[in-house]
């Protein structure tokens, strides 16, 4: 339990620091705008890209504590699901990018998506079909690697 | 690469969590070791062979070889 010190110090400071920031945010953002030193979307931008930023951050940081703790094999298993399931999941997108991106198939492809939402949506969208796929490549990949390995 | 790890193992009456504590390592790691379906880096090799007091290419063999 000990060795996990670092990986929980990490947790708390990143999740419970992450809170009291939002918390402390929301409070000064309420304040400044019903002042009228600022408009109130502004703040709440300003207090969550903040707080987006310093939690992924906090991931980071978590990540690399828990990578040390690990044993090599463990390590292994993580490093063989990003690079082959990474990759695949990238390979998945690249074909999304490629056909979204130019030739008379792009007019075909939106015509079936439709129309509605907003730019913003389709920024949403574009960054979540970039991560899933590798997501989903590296779940497959770490699960084949430790089970093919590790049963037993 | 073939290892002699479960025959040294068994000679001390260590139980796969045992040399595991021994080495750092989970005991999944040690089975897999022990199976041949992981070779371990250099450093863990040095450690293993430490731990048995041996040379490490006593423990080890490249079946390949």
């Amino acid at each position: 339990m000990r060795k996990w010190r670092p990986v929980i110090k990490a947790t708390v400071i990143t999740f419970g620091g992450g809170l009291l920031f939002a918390f402390l945010g929301g409070i000064a953002v309420g304040y400044a705008s019903s002042s009228g030193w600022i408009a109130p979307e502004m703040g709440e931008l300003i207090v969550t890209a903040v707080f987006a930023a310093a939690i992924m951050a906090g991931a980071l940081w978590i990540g690399a504590e828990w990578m040390r703790v690990i044993d090599e094999a463990a390590r292994e298993a993580h490093k063989a699901a990003w690079y082959w399931g990474g990759t695949a999941g990238m390979c998945v997108s690249g074909v999304a990018l490629i056909l979204s991106s130019a030739g008379p198939w792009r007019d075909i492809i939106a015509r079936e998506i439709g129309s509605g939402g907003s730019p913003i949506d389709y920024v949403s969208a574009g960054a979540a079909l970039m991560i899933a796929p590798m997501l989903i490549g590296y779940t497959v990949v770490w699960a084949w690697w430790w089970l093919a390995r590790m049963r037993g | 690469m073939n290892n002699r790890l479960k025959v040294l193992r068994a000679e001390r009456d260590w139980s796969q969590a045992q040399l595991a504590e021994h080495l750092g390592v989970s005991r999944q790691t040690v089975n897999a070791l022990e199976t041949g379906r992981y070779d371990p880096s250099l450093p863990l090799a040095f450690k293993i062979a430490r731990v048995f007091g041996q040379p490490i290419e006593s423990i080890f063999s490249d079946d390949q070889a």
